[in-house]
């Protein structure tokens, strides 16, 4: 199989793709910021269409779009996290209008389209593998050095804060890498489908190992299992990859499940994480 | 020492704080009463450099207290921390945030400052303890088990003994005196007029306006009731 050298290149670029992501999911879902993923992906679906348009560089037009307006949401919502839902949707529902405008005026983009909306790991080129390594080395300094203070602003943005955790900072920066990585993992999974991808390996994770570095690690080893599996399937079965990575994934989310039960009986503690009927605190 | 001067805020044209001049001095251990919405939060937070938009000056230590925040430690205490309960913080965790000022890791004794902060607060072997698991009054302990990780001389406390039992209120004073007795400044806002009578070397009665800065024997029933309006009949003389 891995005599094509298209598919060779479709199997590393899925791989690296699924690490740069599986690294963020942990914080991603402990954030309870998928959405911001979602919106990211459809800002990254307006860049497409206007590159398309005028026949310039899907990923460079994509990344300038989606890292200007990252920043600007980041701005508008950044005092008040009860909005940052609703004004991330307008921008979710507007960037979604512009681009079927711009592509209303492009005949050729039925051609492209559904691989964009839906993923498809061929689209991969050396090029893209050059810039998944990349987001790979950023999200792993990035992890690395910043991870008490991502940490502690998920866990309460204001006692950070008070506590001199450079909170605007951290917030900015997260959501400015959360696009990036969309960007780049847009062309595998697609833009419908690729929050699935940025969510259900840590999510997964989370489920079955408390520790913050463990859960990376888990999601980490899910995400690639998963990467492989599917793209095996996509290639025997001839199936859409986007989807069928997404099922995958989902599998072994509801496999998690069960496990879950058994591993909290193991450890001897109650199936919830927090006390019985405990709720957020106010 | 913890200096205001002619401070005032608004917020709209509502006025939350009207000239508020005060001095805190090292050491002391003063409680700010008040009834709700008389301003005793927001004058903490101006202190603590998290509110903008005021008049007037606040100085720390003879420098301003935005200037003194950036550079020092402090304790804080919140009125509330929400947080998720199934988030994966430990109790070491929730700590190590006093920690943390001005820096990417936590420093190399940070699990033995960690380790005295809790024995300090009495949790000794709760390190590993996941905060979602705390009762109200353990979770409160941990709020000032990080404060005093924070190994400030000043401690910053919002109603600790909200949602804490009475038991747990007098546990949390007696720490809160300890503190005191090794020679911390010590501000506290505090519903819990009794408990804060007894523990504070002076009481500050805040409406808006500051009505009294007097030491708790001094404290008339007049003085509450102006401060808390007819609301408080009740506490009348012998129960100050």
């Amino acid at each position: 199989m891995f005599d094509s050298p298209l598919l060779l290149t479709a199997f590393i670029g899925v791989m690296l793709a699924s690490v740069s992501t599986s690294l963020l999911s942990v914080p991603v879902t402990m954030n309870k910021v998928s959405f911001m993923s979602e919106a990211f992906a459809h800002i990254t679906f307006s860049g497409i269409a206007l590159a398309l348009l005028f026949e310039w560089n899907v990923t460079a037009v994509s990344l300038i779009a989606v890292i200007f307006f990252s920043l600007l949401i980041s701005f508008l919502t950044k005092n008040n996290r009860s909005e940052q839902v609703n004004i991330t949707m307008i921008f979710l529902a507007v960037s979604m209008a512009v681009s079927v405008i711009l592509l209303s005026f492009n005949e050729r983009y039925t051609v492209d389209l559904a691989g964009y909306l839906f993923g498809n790991f061929l689209f991969m080129t050396p090029a893209d593998l050059k810039a998944s390594a990349v987001l790979i080395a950023l999200n792993t300094f990035y992890l690395s050095i910043f991870y008490r203070w991502l940490f502690y602003w998920s866990y309460n943005p204001k006692s950070a804060q008070v506590y001199g955790i450079p909170v605007n900072f951290v917030y900015y920066t997260f959501m400015v890498l959360i696009a990036v990585n969309v960007v780049v993992t847009v062309k595998s999974v697609g833009v419908i489908l690729v929050t699935a991808q940025m969510i259900l390996p840590g999510l997964t994770a989370l489920r079955l190992v408390r520790k913050i570095p463990a859960a990376a690690a888990v999601s980490t080893l899910i995400s690639l299992t998963a990467a492989a599996a599917a793209f095996f399937i996509t290639c025997y079965r001839d199936l859409p990859s986007g989807p069928v990575l997404v099922c995958v994934l989902f599998a072994f989310f509801l496999f998690s499940l069960p496990l879950r039960f058994l591993v909290t009986f193991l450890r001897g503690h109650s199936l919830s994480f927090g006390r019985p009927g405990s709720r957020l605190r106010q | 020492m913890i200096q205001i001067e002619n401070l005032t805020y608004q917020r709209g044209s509502r006025v939350i704080l009207d000239n508020i001049n005060l001095k805190i001095e090292k050491g002391e251990f003063v409680s700010l009463i008040g009834p709700n919405g008389a301003g005793k939060s927001t004058l903490m937070k101006i202190v603590l450099g998290l509110l903008n938009g005021y008049k007037g000056t606040v100085l720390i230590d003879g420098i301003d207290h935005r200037l003194w925040v950036k550079r020092h430690n402090f304790g804080y205490v919140p009125q509330k921390e929400s947080f998720d309960p199934l988030f994966p913080a430990t109790v070491s965790d929730a700590v190590k945030l006093g920690l943390m000022k001005r820096r990417l890791f936590p420093p190399r004794d940070a699990k033995k400052r960690t380790a005295a902060a809790l024995e300090f607060v009495d949790l000794c072997g709760f390190e590993n303890r996941f905060i979602g698991e705390l009762s109200g009054g353990e979770f409160q302990r941990v709020l000032l088990a990080r404060a005093v990780a924070a190994d400030s001389d000043y401690f910053f406390l919002d109603e600790p003994e909200a949602n804490v039992d009475k038991q747990g209120v007098s546990r949390l004073y007696s720490i809160l005196t300890r503190l005191k007795e090794e020679g911390k400044t010590v501000v506290n806002i505090s519903h819990d007029l009794q408990t804060a009578v007894s523990a504070s070397d002076t009481i500050v009665c805040l409406n808006k306006t500051l009505h009294s800065h007097t030491k708790p024997e001094l404290l008339s029933a007049e003085i509450v009731r102006r401060t808390f309006g007819n609301a408080v009949r009740l506490l009348e003389k012998d129960h100050v």
